[in-house]
């Protein structure tokens, strides 16, 4: 195991508190009046993303774990659930998918954002029963907009971030 | 750095997004055959089930005899129940038609005889708060 540096700590932590305000602007979006409730554009996926890009993939699940815990504190236990299992297994299958050098960033961006969505309904289906499957067409038809803005959103914002050097690890 | 030459889009991320089409849609599908049929009508007599027919089941229709104090007779469909007839004195549950939908019921009250529509999959129209 390679040693945990200092940088690749501020880095993640940087990252970490870019992706706990994306959550709370979120949050404090209203709810649009075409979409069901809990569907969200998903804006912190754009750091875990960025994250998985720019780091490693422990870097991005550092975010996902403390995203996770930002939704215990404001939203409770559920919500702490549901952020977890959604942004581990985003995280994981954007890892996957980025193996592939073919693949672009919308191909990353939408199999994180449909992962997403799976694990959250996953959850809400331990809580509840199946029915949550038919809500869950409709969260995975969005997240194939949503992983495209946020992998435009991480297209545009790497190569910037890039420059600076501080990431270039 | 491995992500510097990743193109923005490439036609790899469509067989992606077909992949998440794909899948939703097959998660609708699923729920909209699960749904659609799942009636039971609960058949109970002083409160203990007697009878419990899904109503996907039933073959045109169906009739069954509760025997009793006063026997009554339920006529079920595959898409309604209603009591033929009752031997009671009032004929209330006979008069109350039939039901069709989850969380409806006939009652008859001197044979203790209830009928009620249940939903295997949902319990509620629809909740709200």
């Amino acid at each position: 195991m390679k040693k945990l540096s200092t940088i690749k700590i501020t880095q993640t932590a940087m990252v970490s508190a870019v992706a706990l305000v994306l959550s709370y602007i979120e949050m404090s979006l209203p709810d649009l009046p075409f979409v069901l409730p809990g569907m969200k554009l998903g804006l912190s996926n754009i750091a875990t993303m960025f994250a998985l890009t720019a780091m490693s993939l422990p870097s991005a699940l550092v975010v996902c774990i403390v995203k996770a815990v930002f939704a215990l504190l404001m939203r409770g236990f559920t919500s702490f659930l549901m952020s977890l299992c959604g942004g581990l297994l985003s995280v994981f299958a954007m890892y996957l998918v980025m193996r592939f050098k073919h693949i672009g960033y919308v191909g990353v961006g939408v199999s994180g954002a449909f992962c997403h969505n799976l694990g959250q309904i996953l959850v809400a289906f331990a809580f509840t029963d199946s029915t949550v499957f038919a809500y869950f067409s409709v969260l995975g038809l969005a997240s194939i907009v949503t992983g495209t803005v946020t992998a435009l959103a991480v297209y545009i914002i790497l190569p910037k971030v890039l420059s600076i050097g501080l990431y270039d690890s | 750095m491995k992500n510097r030459e990743r193109k923005y889009f490439s036609v790899y991320d469509i067989f992606i997004i077909l992949i998440a089409v794909a899948a939703s849609v097959l998660a609708l599908l699923s729920q909209i055959n699960a749904d659609s049929d799942a009636l039971n009508c609960v058949i109970r007599v002083k409160g203990e089930i007697i009878e419990c027919v899904e109503l996907s089941t039933v073959n045109e229709s169906l009739l069954i005899e509760v025997d009793g104090e006063f026997p009554v007779s339920v006529y079920i469909t595959d898409y309604s129940v209603r009591v033929e007839s009752a031997s009671c004195p009032d004929k209330l549950c006979e008069h109350s038609g039939e039901i069709t939908r989850s969380g409806q019921s006939i009652v008859c009250l001197p044979a203790k005889v209830s009928i009620t529509l249940e939903s295997t999959k949902n319990e509620f129209d629809a909740v709200v708060g």
